[in-house]
């Protein structure tokens, strides 16, 4: 049997993505993902010769010739756009050449993992034993897991969407189980991206989580609603978003002592109009939006801005109208102290 | 019942003109009259149409009352008998209206018109957009050209129709503008109002402008230490910034960034950090007054 051709040897751009060479600059355009990129001059040129004809040494040679330099000093500079552009899911994987057609959902959009995790690599990746790929709200979700076990609880829950061709990135979502405490207690841990984003007390909790995620991609989004990708932490009854950065692991038990918890939710939706937030069919009235870390009220502003998908007009007017309820903090060390104060029902200081 | 026949049956008859496609909203409903004319009002201004570009059948929305007050939803919106959808907000009814026709108008043009996250006014029937992201002063910036005697075109939204070759247009797109109790578009109005937020129909700041030719892509920054100067930009960071924040994707978005791709190339972009609104007027009227007759400039070597 032979081996296949590894496709990052002679490296080629994904079809996905749109270039416009704007002399001496490339602006890409990814449409999985919908954003923009831009690169240097020296990424650019490397950019154009990704044809999946040429080796990276072969790239380093016809560039040397053009800039006049020996290929041996740019091949280091080659190597480290070529992984640029990988890290960013611009070039062609093994897995776009799978025969598997059989799946369906190969043209279908992938659904990403947050974006801080696609260009920092913010948090660790985690290495999955494999995972789920299913079509579910018109994109392939890729849900990795770490065992067997959660694989057969995931499977269960993931019956109702059909399979779908491996996305061949990084899972969106995953599930492992892990121990906690001196007794060595059994959790379940959401991932999101490379972040984890919930511990719940089992594996099917989790998985639950990741399930209802997967529902309320399903079910067309009433239009009125904007779909917010922060957590969500409640006391008494009071909500708060909190916006922070995804690879934040938000430990509970500090939150605890305070009587916070955190819902577990991965996108809950908020109606602008109305300040209700809705969470697996409940309805919870928004008190707070908490961010940190953030530069500015502007930057604070941006941040929750960028957090929310939804009809444009009543999600800026929203932002815009924040007022009292945005409480935000030059540096997320103390979230609990923060929280803490953001849902005391008083009227929480900010910096400026 | 045919559209014109069942708007035609209500009492209350709105026309709006959103990238030269017309729209109608019937309703008998006064409450909702009155939002339509506090939010949609100057969308339906004579002042705001062109000559050219109308779409002969106007599209047509209706919106009933479905029961008391205190029913939930209130009101309903149909589009050929078809059920849109509800609300018992009329404000909320309202915006969706007009998100509604914008969606329309993009599949009734073709290629379609682009709408881009930034201001816009036209001096001379040359249009300028401003983009950026929010609080950069944009909206600040054309409250005081639009008061100096520039045309109004849009505050949040801006309409890119690159259908013709030759040149890309800018539609009106006269949403109401979000005012600050105390902030500077009241300074330049010369309002005084206790509310810390309103809304204010935007030809109560001036005069609302036609269609136009794009001239230019301003990027206005405003800082109180900021020397205020224009600065050409580079096509590939306009077109970076314009596409990261655009409101409506149809699609995967590539269709937008190629017609926005070929607007950087034709059009000619400029940073202009600001302190002080009447000098960075003056050099936007003095840039705008230089450009070629047409009002069309050639893309200088430093915007490619």
């Amino acid at each position: 049997m032979t081996t296949p051709p590894n496709p990052m040897d002679r490296p080629r751009r994904r079809s996905a993505v749109e270039s416009v060479f704007l002399a001496p600059e490339v602006v890409v355009w990814d449409s999985y993902r919908q954003r923009p990129h831009h690169f240097n001059p020296s990424a650019s040129a490397v950019w154009m010769c990704l044809d999946g004809e040429l080796t990276p040494e072969e790239i380093a040679a016809e560039l040397g010739e053009v800039f006049q330099t020996p290929p041996d000093a740019i091949l280091a500079d080659v190597h480290d756009a070529i992984e640029q552009f990988a890290g960013l899911h611009l070039l062609e994987t093994a897995h776009d050449h799978d025969p598997q057609s059989d799946l369906v959902g190969g043209s279908l959009p992938i659904l990403p993992p947050p974006p801080e995790c696609q260009t920092c690599g913010g948090g660790t990746p985690t290495v999955w034993a494999g995972t789920i790929d299913v079509e579910a709200g018109g994109y392939r979700v890729a849900v990795g897991y770490d065992s067997d076990a959660t694989a057969a609880a995931l499977r269960v829950r993931c019956a109702a969407w059909s399979s779908a061709e491996p996305t061949g990135v990084e899972p969106a979502f995953g599930v492992s189980a892990a121990k906690v405490g001196l007794r060595r207690r059994q959790v379940g841990v959401v991932h999101h991206g490379t972040a984890i984003r919930h511990r719940l007390e089992s594996v099917e909790a989790a998985v639950e989580v990741v399930g209802s995620f997967l529902d309320e991609l399903s079910v067309e989004r009433p239009e009125h609603q904007v779909a917010v990708e922060s957590r969500v932490v409640i006391r008494d009854g009071r909500v708060a978003l909190l916006v922070i950065p995804p690879s934040t692991d938000l430990d509970d038990r500090p939150l605890r002592r305070v009587g916070i918890s955190e819902l577990p939710t991965i996108r809950p939706l908020l109606d602008p109009a109305t300040g209700t937030l809705t969470i697996a069919g409940t309805d919870h009235r928004l008190e707070r939006v908490v961010v940190a870390p953030a530069e500015s009220l502007d930057d604070a502003r941006r941040q929750v801005f960028v957090r929310g998908d939804g009809p444009w007009l009543q999600w800026a007017e929203y932002i815009d109208r924040l007022g009292e309820k945005l409480v935000w903090r030059h540096d997320a060390s103390d979230l609990t102290a923060l929280l803490d104060e953001a849902l005391s029902g008083e009227t929480p200081s900010s910096p400026e | 019942m045919t559209p014109a026949a069942e708007v035609s049956s209500r009492r209350h008859v709105a026309s709006m003109c959103i990238g030269g496609v017309e729209f109608v909203i019937g309703t008998d409903d006064p409450e909702v009259v009155e939002a339509i004319d506090a939010h949609l009002g100057d969308f339906g201004s004579p002042d705001i149409r062109s000559d050219t570009g109308v779409a002969a059948t106007p599209t047509v929305f209706v919106v009933d009352r479905i029961g008391p007050s205190w029913t939930i939803p209130t009101w309903a919106v149909t589009h050929g008998g078809e059920l849109l959808f509800t609300s018992s907000n009329v404000q909320l009814i309202v915006r969706d209206l007009l998100s509604e026709a914008v969606r329309c108008m993009r599949r009734a043009t073709t290629p379609r018109t682009v709408p881009v996250h930034g201001a816009a006014a036209v001096r001379g029937h040359r249009a300028v957009v401003f983009c950026g992201p929010t609080h950069a002063g944009k909206s600040t910036l054309v409250a005081w050209l639009v008061r100096r005697g520039w045309s109004f075109l849009s505050d949040d939204i801006t309409l890119l129709d690159t259908n013709d070759e030759a040149a890309t247009v800018v539609h009106p797109f006269p949403q109401p503008i979000l005012v600050r109790g105390g902030g500077p578009i009241e300074v330049i109005l010369g309002r005084t109002e206790s509310q810390a937020l309103s809304w204010i129909r935007a030809s109560t700041i001036g005069s609302l402008g036609r269609a136009a030719p794009l001239a230019v892509l301003v990027f206005p920054s405003y800082s109180p230490t900021a020397e205020t100067q224009l600065s050409p930009r580079s096509a590939a960071r306009t077109l970076t910034e314009v596409s990261e924040l655009l409101p409506f994707v149809d699609g995967d978005g590539s269709d937008e960034f190629r017609a926005l791709a070929d607007v950087v190339t034709r059009v000619p972009s400029y940073a202009l950090p600001f302190a002080d609104l009447a000098a960075a007027s003056v050099l936007l009227e003095a840039l705008v007054d230089g450009l070629p007759a047409d009002g069309i400039p050639t893309p200088s070597e430093e915007t490619l």
